[in-house]
């Protein structure tokens, strides 16, 4: 087992690559009650088109495969539901997908060895047939119309629908009606074999437990199990042109206040670490403009074009870089004029150095702050091992960002790379 | 109040302001703290109180106006990074700012009071766009319609817009006459402490917040139209059981089993086995004694889904529940409970209800749970009435 240690954070971290190439990371907590325990794929709604495991010929599945998938794989040979099984345990399961993992997860303060083994357990039985592929198509739709009618929702991929023209973030992660529709068991054998293959998989424990023990209960559950070493995934993503696919749209909802969301599409790099670094770049200069001591979203909030709702965030994936800004606003043709402007404006305003300074002192707290909820600690840590970082790189990385390259990245949001989503109150009839 | 912990990378201080909560107040306390937390005497502006919690590592302020069974809570706590991760003493920095945001103002900004008023207002018009959530407070309204529990803590648009400046003003000065209580969370020193009571002074308002009158019984169904894709199913339950009741335990029981989690009646049979909506949960509020109900429903499916509720509600009054189902809820609760100890200020909020109420710890808690026996269940299964109906549903296409 080998071991991280972070003196400065009073962090420790151990970690082993098993024979059949699982990932596994032991985070002891001991002065939690809780352990919380990831099992994740790096598979995710992107992850279409690939050569299947053993195949030399490239598939295209449907959209929102993975996110079945995830649903499915609950169900068990004997008839029995996974979820409810681990929940016997007296723990907290859940499971999520994203546009590039899927992972399975618990938290609990009792049993937490059983759970871990039998989450390896189920997650490593996958069990699908026509006729329950069938069912879980009916529950989805239910899913996805819930989505439907939350309006940031619809903002959110709306504005990535509009900024990208063939990157599969264009679509929901549930898939779209249709797509849904097309799932079969057959499909979701041929992406399980292939992602879900333990070395595309990180086995993630923080919390309260021993780590010399866990550990030997993991290697043993998996050297019992038949798995060969394969060679690493090959996955296709779409070339995406800069341009965006759509400059605008409107839809109407039952929304008792205009919703305007505004996206700027900017140009990824092809390094997955330095694309990170981009995103905090990012993060540093929106938080720093329009963070509650910002200049602009303090003047928009005395202008009455924005409120508490406004918010904003930064969409960093392979090959898709963007920032996203949405809120509800009495003057919808304001706010986007306002923040279009503003937003192309930021490479002719003059940094100021000390807020720049201010700023880094922020991400730094952040950065302490949220190690205190193991859950957030362990998704993050995981999330970074795909971009090739270790979670307390990031310190160091935000410390190394120079207004040069602040500059540098100011220069690239440009209006034309711009896109708004406008959600109207339905008239009355 | 004080819980000593070094298990988080920061230190919490929360003071809080609590009354019972009153009509002609709501507006008032709705708009109050967040006045007072936008800028201070010392802090002028927006972004010079913004910058002076940058300068302390992105301390974080939180002012906030809550409901807590009958009492209105208003809170304000800062929470900043333990000094040691940054070799930097903060406290007495967080100390001013809180004391002057709270206590400082000689008179409100004008400025402030204009823009807070008018974003309380667009909070409660955001609020209507989450229908789940929207659906759900409608149950409330028409539940307790002559009942001081149905009033919202933040107020509606018409509270908000019945306040005038001069009112806060004034009102401001009444407030700081409710409290605080004061209530620490970390690694602070006898020294530490020493200073935060230089700074601020406890003052005990001994008041409950059990509402012990019970609703009268009043079967209803309240049937509204909204542009949506889904019904919004909504179903209130008189339980007349209280959180300093003998039954608490065994009430709370009966609702993780009846719809509280995942291997609940209502989940596993609506959900799982039928497949009529996405989501469906249950909770027990023990102020008031109640249950409540909150589905999402396929609209074709409706009536399918209330029978099923129904029929589960029913088994549960006329047979007994499994060993495995006791022994699972019972797991799940305490689970809960301790893992509400590693969430700091969820931890400082559980301990304050407990402290309120003058409730056993959570070790004397555990073994409650442990005693709640399959008859117990049935017993109060039994006393469960179902009262309001409430649903939101899309309009019919024509």
């Amino acid at each position: 087992m080998k071991h991280l240690n972070y003196p400065i954070y009073k962090e420790q971290i151990y970690y082993k690559t098993l024979d059949n190439g699982l990932k596994v990371y032991l985070i002891p907590k001991n002065d939690y009650n809780k352990t919380f325990v990831t099992f994740t794929t790096n598979y995710g709604s992107f992850d279409q088109s690939f050569i299947p495991i053993g195949k030399t010929r490239r598939v295209n599945q449907p959209a929102g495969i993975a996110h079945f998938l995830e649903h499915k794989l609950f169900a068990m040979p004997d008839g029995s539901d996974a979820f409810e099984r681990l929940s016997s345990f007296g723990v907290r399961a859940n499971a999520f997908t994203s546009f590039d993992k899927t992972s399975y997860l618990f938290s609990g303060t009792n049993h937490i060895k059983e759970a871990l083994i039998y989450l390896l357990d189920f997650v490593q039985t996958p069990y699908f047939t026509d006729a329950s592929v069938k069912k879980e198509q009916g529950i989805i739709l239910e899913e996805y119309l819930m989505y439907q009618d939350l309006p940031e929702q619809r903002i959110y991929y709306g504005l990535l629908k509009n900024m990208y023209n063939n990157h599969p973030i264009h679509t929901e992660i549930l898939g779209t009606d249709e797509s849904i529709m097309k799932i079969t068991a057959h499909k979701l054998y041929q992406a399980y074999h292939t992602f879900y293959h333990p070395s595309n998989m990180v086995l993630t424990v923080i919390g309260n437990f021993n780590k010399d023990e866990i550990l030997s209960l993991i290697d043993e559950n998996q050297r019992n199990k038949q798995y060969t070493l394969e060679p690493p995934i090959k996955r296709f993503l779409p070339k995406e042109p800069m341009r965006l696919a759509h400059r605008e749209e409107t839809i109407y909802m039952s929304v008792s206040m205009p919703y305007v969301g505004i996206g700027v599409k900017l140009k990824p790099k092809a390094d997955l670490k330095a694309l990170y670094k981009q995103s905090l770049t990012l993060s540093l200069i929106m938080d720093m403009y329009f963070g509650d001591g910002g200049i602009i979203y303090n003047d928009l909030l005395k202008k009455g074009i924005i409120n508490q709702s406004f918010k904003y965030g930064i969409a960093d994936y392979e090959n898709a870089l963007s920032i996203i800004l949405y809120g509800m606003t009495p003057k919808e043709e304001d706010f986007k004029r306002e923040i279009m402007t503003r937003l192309s404006g930021l490479k002719r305003r003059n940094l100021d150095q000390q807020a720049f300074i201010r700023q880094k002192k922020v991400m730094q707290g952040d950065f302490i702050r949220s190690l205190n909820s193991l859950e957030h600690y362990n998704i993050t840590f995981m999330s970074l091992l795909s971009y090739g970082i270790y979670l307390f790189d990031v310190p160091e990385m935000i410390q190394s960002i120079t207004l040069e390259d602040v500059y540098e990245m100011l220069k690239t949001i440009k209006r034309k790379y711009m896109t708004t989503f406008t959600i109207l109150a339905k008239k009355d009839k | 109040m004080y819980i000593h912990s070094t298990k988080f990378k920061t230190n919490l201080i929360s003071l809080r302001f609590k009354e019972v909560i009153d009509k002609k107040n709501i507006g008032l306390r709705a708009i109050l703290p967040q006045v007072l937390s936008a800028s201070s005497p010392l802090f002028n502006s927006r972004i010079k109180l913004s910058e002076a919690l940058d300068d302390l590592y992105g301390a974080s302020l939180t002012a906030r106006t809550y409901k807590q069974g009958r009492l209105s809570i208003i809170e304000f706590s800062i929470s900043f990074i333990r000094p040691a991760f940054i070799n930097e003493p903060l406290l007495e920095k967080v100390l001013i700012l809180l004391k002057d945001v709270i206590y400082g103002h000689k008179k409100l900004s004008k400025p402030e009071f204009d823009l807070e008023k008018r974003m309380a207002i667009e909070k409660i018009l955001a609020f209507e766009n989450d229908k789940t959530s929207f659906a759900l407070s409608r149950l409330f309204d028409v539940m307790f319609t002559n009942d001081h529990y149905g009033l919202r803590p933040l107020g509606t648009v018409l509270d908000i817009e019945s306040v005038t400046y001069e009112a806060l003003n004034d009102y401001y000065h009444t407030f700081l006459k409710t409290g605080p209580d004061i209530l620490l969370s970390g690694d602070f020193t006898t020294a530490d402490r020493a200073l935060i009571n230089t700074y601020f002074k406890e003052i005990q308002q001994p008041l409950n917040p059990i509402d012990f009158i019970d609703k009268t019984h009043n079967y209803q169904i309240v049937s509204e139209v909204d542009q949506i894709n889904q019904v919004k199913l909504n179903i209130g339950y008189l339980l007349p059981i209280r959180y300093t009741s003998n039954a608490f335990y065994k009430a709370t029981i009966f609702n993780i089993i009846f719809g509280g989690a995942v291997h609940s009646r209502l989940f596993l049979n609506v959900r799982e086995k039928h497949s009529l909506c996405y989501y469906i949960s249950s909770s027990f509020d023990p102020y008031k004694g109640f249950i409540y109900l909150y589905a999402g429903v396929d609209k074709n499916r409706l009536d399918l889904a209330m029978k099923v509720i129904d029929e589960q509600l029913d088994d549960l009054k006329e047979n007994f529940i499994t060993k495995e189902e006791l022994s699972m809820s019972k797991e799940v609760y305490i689970n809960l409970l301790k893992e509400q100890e590693d969430h700091q200020s969820r931890q400082m909020d559980v301990s304050y209800i407990r402290n309120l109420l003058g409730l056993e710890g959570i070790d004397e808690a555990i073994k409650l749970i442990n005693n709640v026996t399959i008859q117990d269940v049935n017993d109060i299964a039994k006393q469960v009435i179902k009262d309001t109906i409430y649903l939101l549903t899309p309009e019919v296409q024509s």
